[in-house]
């Protein structure tokens, strides 16, 4: 870690933690605002803008800390858009939304949309409340203002899905947490459910599940800083991370038993932000199936598509 | 938890796309195949066969990162991962080879005599000789604390008795390494076991072929009756024989070889997709590449911080259990999307998956079980 990343390691997790350390500060419904302004206050949303504009001019990598951090603390805000919006030309606050989608995390009175070079900013409305609670906003009505910004939608696509991944990294780091701790405390039949080879294994395969996704996000993360990202290696990690997070949530709910199942334990806010996050910014099935055909298509070959790095990307 | 990202002690990437090494061992491995040596879809990288492994030395691919003082091409950890993804990509028979390049000539020079280092790398990085893994017994498999191969100490060395199953490639193997008990089990039922370097030429060494699923000859029954090893053949102290081959399996379970065993089947796949177009087929397709994907950048997270000499423990486990679920997988994916009868005298496609198909079972066995595998990932966990 760069001693940049541990600076805001710190900052976030200090800010974060004092906000929701405590399990019941969660019912106050001016959280998520509070939260928002000491983000800001933080100086967190400056993290990826260059420096000659007045903001860190941070890594992706170091970015992408902040938002683990929020995806450890299931923090009720939408850290992607906090993280990627003062990266564009529009003044004040507004929703981002994911390149190709009509929907984006609110709250917000206006929507920013991006469509290969183009980016267009509208008024919102209140679309629907994703499953976290959280809600999302869709446009209403003409463009308000249009940018055109070369490479704008791959750049959001590559850094929404790291970004995304990493909070979900952050949020099954503690969901698994969560899980062997009380699997190590919980007694049934005499023993704690750690003793039970079927709960043992059930784990073992989530925290694998969540290792592979912690290797295919930093070597993303990583190929994005250094200059030698390619679609499939952020895509995949996007994936991994989704596929991570089903098998994580499925594991914690069971093993947790019926307290998991209520608001009485922490769990939900994990497992749902992590049930939103999996096809946020990169759904999936999308990803998997773009994945597949920009396979099958390049003519170099399966295994070449895979290892080689796109000779314009040497050196 | 294990944790890789984001990672307080984390070493900064260095990005070497190696194009000029791979270039360099694809022109040799087209070579391979266009003479014949090189199958695809017809072989494993248990195929054993000195003339492919000679050659592959005669090119330097073979004892890559040993030091130059004992034959070696002092290269790096990476460059050696290139070479052999490369090679298990292409489906090149590594039989006579792989165990040795892998692990036995790394735990030799870690842990052999002077004299049997001398003696044996440079043996092994000129691709002459084959190495045997002595871990299981007819009694004894995923609790190899129950071995009941014996050395007694004799004038100058040890008597060796006992048996060794399960041993691939023995029948052809110069030397196995093999555990065995130096004292009897006691209350510590890891303790007073050793690695000893046997010369498979010794009197007393029988071995058995055993036929596969496949219809190769591959495993092997091997007995030791009253077998002399020579003192300077024990691998450490003598007595820690239970750290030494958990050390070995980490050099065992991390590799490309635990990713790719049925690439060949995802080729072809990806060949017959970019024909047919079928879209339910490239999402399939795209779910397993990101896969592989993903499990790579672990491995090679892994395979660098073994060649910086970090302790890897259990995420090589993890890397070893998710990887081998892929490999079997991918042929159960390719036999639905795929109208190919299984066959191994058929056409290339139908031999591929029927290679894959009888060699699946095994994907999860070989080198520590997935139970096995589970319960030490369980273990570092925390979970007891
Ligand atoms: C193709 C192939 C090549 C091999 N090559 C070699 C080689 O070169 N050298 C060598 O030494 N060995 C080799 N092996 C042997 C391999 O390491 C063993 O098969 C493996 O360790 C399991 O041992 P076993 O077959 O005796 O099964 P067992 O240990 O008897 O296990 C049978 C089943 O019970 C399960 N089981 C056992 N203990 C537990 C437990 N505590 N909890 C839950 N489940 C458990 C196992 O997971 C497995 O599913 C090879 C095996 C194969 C298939």
């Amino acid at each position: 870690m760069s001693e940049n990343a541990r600076l805001l390691d710190d900052m976030a997790e200090r800010m974060f933690g004092q906000f929701l350390a405590d399990p019941l500060a969660r019912a106050d419904a001016t959280l998520p605002e509070r939260l928002a302004e000491a983000a800001v206050e933080a100086g967190l949303p400056l993290a990826l803008v260059p420096e000659a504009d007045g903001g860190m001019g941070a890594t992706l990598e170091d970015a992408a800390i902040i938002a683990w951090r929020a995806g450890y603390h299931a923090a009720p805000l939408p850290v992607v858009t906090l993280l990627l919006a003062p990266t564009l030309p529009i003044e004040g606050p507004f929703a981002l939304a994911a390149p190709g989608a009509q929907l984006a995390e609110g709250p917000s009175e206006r929507i920013a949309l991006v469509a290969a070079d183009t980016l267009t900013l509208h008024a919102a409305e209140p679309a629907v409340t994703a499953l976290d609670h959280r809600p999302w906003v869709r446009p209403t009505g003409e463009a308000i203002e249009t940018h055109s910004l070369a490479g704008i939608e791959d750049r959001l696509r590559m850094q929404g899905a790291c970004l995304t991944a990493a909070a979900m990294l952050g949020a099954m780091q503690r969901a698994c947490e969560i899980t062997i701790e009380y699997a190590n405390t919980r007694r049934q039949f005499g023993r704690p459910l750690a003793a039970f080879q079927a709960i043992q294994h059930r784990i073992a395969e989530a925290a694998s599940e969540q290792t592979v996704a912690q290797a295919a996000v930093a070597g993303a993360i990583r190929a994005a800083d250094g200059g030698w990202s390619r679609p499939i290696l952020w895509q995949s990690a996007k994936v991994q991370a989704g596929r991570a997070a089903s098998v994580v949530t499925a594991t914690a709910h069971q093993v947790l038993g019926a307290i998991g199942f209520t608001e009485e334990h922490v769990l939900h806010h994990y497992s749902k932000k992590l049930w939103v996050w999996r096809d946020a910014w990169g759904r999936q099935a999308a990803l998997e199936a773009g994945i597949g055909q920009a396979a099958v298509a390049d003519a170099r070959g399966l295994w070449s598509h895979i290892v080689d790095t796109e000779e314009t990307q040497h050196g | 938890m294990f944790r890789l990202f984001p990672h307080p002690d984390a070493q900064p990437e260095v990005h070497d796309p190696a194009a000029a090494l791979r270039a360099e061992v694809r022109a040799f491995l087209a070579e391979e195949r266009e003479s014949g040596a090189i199958r695809p879809g017809r072989q494993g990288w248990t195929t054993w066969d000195r003339g492919f492994s000679l050659r592959a030395a005669a090119r330097g691919y073979v004892g890559m990162t040993l030091p130059p003082e004992f034959g070696g091409h002092g290269r790096s950890a990476w460059e050696r991962y290139v070479v052999c993804e490369e090679m298990l990509a292409a489906g090149a028979p590594l039989g006579s080879h792989w165990i040795a390049d892998r692990q036995s000539a790394p735990q030799i020079l870690r842990h052999g005599s002077e004299a049997v280092k001398r003696a044996i790398l440079p043996r092994v990085a000129r691709g002459e000789i084959t190495f045997g893994i002595g871990m299981s017994e007819p009694d004894s498999g995923s609790d190899l604390s129950s071995i009941r191969t014996r050395a007694d100490p004799v004038e100058g060395g040890f008597r060796l008795d006992g048996r060794k199953i399960w041993t691939t490639n023995a029948q052809h193997a110069e030397y196995i390494i093999c555990l065995c008990r130096t004292a009897p089990k006691g209350e510590d039922r890891y303790a007073g076991l050793s690695q000893l370097v046997v010369p498979m030429d010794s009197p007393g060494i029988t071995v058995r072929p055993l036929r596969n699923l496949a219809d190769e000859e591959e495993l092997n029954e091997i007995t030791f009756d009253s077998v002399f090893v020579p003192a300077d053949h024990l691998l450490g102290q003598g007595g820690d024989g239970w750290a030494l081959v958990n050390a070995e399996l980490a050099f065992e379970r991390s590799g490309p070889d635990r990713i790719l065993s049925s690439f060949g089947v995802l080729a072809v796949m990806a060949q017959m997709l970019a024909e047919t177009r079928d879209p339910r087929g490239i999402a399939e397709l795209g779910g397993l590449v990101a896969r592989l994907t993903a499990i790579r950048q672990l491995s090679l997270q892994i395979n660098a911080m073994l060649g910086r000499g970090e302790k890897v423990g259990g995420i090589a486990t993890v890397m070893k259990d998710l990887g081998t679920t892929l490999e079997q997988d991918i042929p159960e994916v390719a036999r639905r999307l795929m109208d190919i009868m299984p066959a191994l005298d058929g056409d290339t496609p139908a031999a591929t998956l029927a290679t894959a198909i009888l060699n699946a079972p095994c994907y999860s066995l070989r080198g520590g079980t997935r139970e096995i595998l589970k319960g030490i990932i369980a273990r570092e966990l925390g979970l007891r």
